[in-house]
């Protein structure tokens, strides 16, 4: 078995009254393998929570099927429980009078582990998410990153193997956001049976922690790739942008001829010194020698170079806002 | 077990954890007077002559012991899943929400009992109310009693596990039926036949009427005569043993229930 989870032509219809039924999930399909982060990216609505809470067990499908470990999450949900922990984004959840450790200690309680061993692993935890000092706090006096921070930890304590992670960062401050990273980083990495689902809006999230990413949007899977892959697929051409001394319309012309077919060149000026600044869009990558050698053939000397690397920023959007395009005359209903 | 145990604590926490410890065991024996007082004059300044403060008050009594866990099972479902916003996160642990709701049952009901024995310490000696417990009758029954609450409990919790908004007036409502249906007030054979009759097959009537009895040490009145206390304790049972089984059942249909229709993390206030 390599696959920790498989997902297989989910759907889910909500029905609300006084509207017609709404499809949140229209024949949704992955999985993900042992050791990996894998990321689910989408507009607001697109039905990443919803994915996330029938893989839990939170939710019901309306047809298809999810295995968590090879347990069916809708008929086998008492196996599949103790192996996963959920931990949302954005909530305000725990028991405002208990104190950090007793809140941790009783959920440590109701996965029936032994004290001994469930104190020694929320001190790991809270060390690790520095937040050892606060143990004795009431839950209701912490910040919204301390809670988020407690909330990971009570995720981690019960020792699962797969975490569900619905936007862990929302909310929480940009040092807090690192050390949320790291750790979901390091835990996964530390058991070779161990697995993440992850949503997030923040694409650099994606990108540094995902080794594979779907992208969903009103309830179907648009792309589902490597990050670099999703931004290779964007564009396979190169982008490089070059500020130049001196450089006129005439000079383009005589380059743009030497670099010849599949290759567009773009004279604009620099926002902040108003140097000419070439951007150039090349077929091959190693043609940016070439380029160069014809600049200064011409005289030109280069005040500063960089490469435009596609973010997948770029790519989701792209690919959302094709969808969004596609979609206009067959509007679903929504909310 | 350990999911039960850890269940009993947070309703301990909760119930107790906003003051300090003494002045929680002030309230704890102030709280029910409330309930009591209303019978209390009731029947001490309109109904000297009827004799039936002690059915009165000892139906009420046990009556409290029982509505404060379904009361509490309701509220509970409501505040985990909207106020704290732990419910899901109870829910998908290996704790069954059921064990998890007897554990909060357990705190409630010991608190309630715990109220009671210190209240009956002094009504006992100043209304001069019949005592002469039968502890053995007493002890069985407070443990059916538990049964029977946390049975009513988990059917309680099923259908606010369905309901998005707590409408406390229905709960009211449907306390105060049951409350005068039990016989806990009044006793049933004053009233019409039909109604007396009904009263015996309300689940909680046959508890009462034991523990009445397993305290006052007496048969106060004709209702449920027709039984000895030891039928009476068999009746218990087996009503306790029902209760539970159809709570537990119910608890489980709910909790399928919610999730499918994704109730279990639902919140409406924004
Ligand atoms: N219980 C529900 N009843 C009715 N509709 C629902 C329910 N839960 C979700 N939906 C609808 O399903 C759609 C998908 O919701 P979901 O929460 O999965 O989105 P999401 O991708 O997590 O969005 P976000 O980025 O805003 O968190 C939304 O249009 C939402 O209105
Ligand atoms: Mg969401």
């Amino acid at each position: 078995m390599h696959t920790s989870i498989q997902v297989e032509n989910l759907t889910r219809v909500f029905n609300r009254r006084g509207t017609a039924p709404f499809h949140a999930l229209r024949g949704v399909s992955f999985d993900v393998s042992y050791g990996e982060i894998f990321g689910l990216l989408g507009p607001n609505g697109a039905g990443k929570t919803t994915t996330i809470k029938i893989m839990s067990t939170l939710l019901l499908p309306t047809s298809g099927r999810v295995t968590v470990a090879g347990f069916d999450v809708e008929r086998e949900y008492a196996r599949v429980r103790p192996l996963i922990s959920l931990i949302s984004g954005g909530e305000t959840s725990g028991y405002g009078i208990l104190t950090v450790e007793e809140q941790l200690w009783m959920f440590s309680q109701f996965y029936g582990m032994e004290t001994p061993v469930a104190r020694a692993r929320i001190e790991e935890y809270l060390k690790v998410v520095g937040m050892w000092d606060s143990r004795r706090q009431q839950m209701n006096r912490l910040s919204t990153g301390m809670r988020q921070k407690v909330n990971l930890v009570r995720g981690l304590v019960t020792d699962p193997s797969v975490l569900f992670l619905d936007e862990p960062t929302l909310g929480v401050d940009v040092e807090a956001s690192v050390i949320i990273r790291r750790i979901v980083r390091d835990w996964v990495q530390e058991r070779p049976e161990r697995s993440v689902i992850l949503t997030t809006h923040y694409m650099a999230e994606a990108d540094e922690l995902c080794s594979r990413v779907a992208i969903i949007n009103h309830g179907l899977i648009l792309a589902n790739a490597a990050p670099s892959q999703l931004k290779q697929d964007l564009d396979s051409r190169a982008h490089y942008e070059i500020t130049l001394d001196r450089f006129d319309a005439e000079q383009l012309d005589r380059i743009t001829a030497v670099m010849g077919e599949g290759n567009d060149l773009v004279l604009g000026a620099d926002k902040a010194t108003n140097s000419p600044m070439l951007v150039a869009h090349l077929t091959h990558e190693s043609d940016i020698a070439r380029l160069i050698t014809a600049l200064a053939a011409q005289g030109a000397t280069l005040e500063y170079m960089r490469k435009l690397e596609p973010t997948l920023e770029d790519a989701f959007l792209k690919m959302v806002g094709r969808r969004f395009e596609d979609e206009e005359e067959a509007a679903s209903p929504v909310s | 077990m350990k999911g039960f145990l850890a269940s009993m604590y947070v309703g301990l926490q909760i119930e107790s954890n906003w003051t300090k410890k003494w002045v929680w065991l002030l309230y704890l024996a102030a709280y029910p007077i409330g309930s009591f007082l209303a019978v209390i004059i009731l029947y001490g300044v309109f109904g000297q002559k009827t004799g039936l403060l002690p059915y009165a008050l000892y139906g009420t009594i046990f009556y409290y012991s029982l509505s404060m866990v379904f009361f509490d099972m309701a509220f509970s479902v409501h505040d985990d899943r909207e106020h704290y916003q732990t419910l899901k996160y109870i829910f998908l642990s290996s704790t069954s929400y059921r064990t998890y709701l007897c554990g909060r049952a357990a705190t409630r009901y010991l608190i309630a009992l715990a109220g009671i024995v210190i209240n009956l310490c002094w009504l006992v000696p100043v209304l001069h109310l019949p005592f002469h417990p039968n502890w053995g009758y007493l002890l069985a029954g407070a443990f059916l009693g538990y049964l029977v609450a946390a049975g009513l409990g988990l059917a309680m919790a099923s259908v606010f596990l369905l309901t998005i908004k707590l409408d406390v007036d229905v709960v009211d409502a449907l306390f105060g039926g049951m409350f005068v249906l039990s016989g806990a007030l009044f006793p049933p054979t004053a009233f019409p036949a039909v109604f007396a009759k009904i009263a015996e097959f309300v689940p909680m009537s046959p508890f009462i009427e034991l523990m009445r009895r397993a305290a006052s040490g007496q048969v106060l009145t004709s209702f449920l005569s027709g039984m000895s206390t030891s039928q009476l304790l068999g009746r218990v049972a087996l009503s306790a043993a029902i209760l539970f089984a159809v709570g537990s059942v119910l608890v489980s249909f709910g909790s399928r229930q919610a999730q499918r229709k994704g109730y279990i993390d639902v919140t409406t206030a924004f």
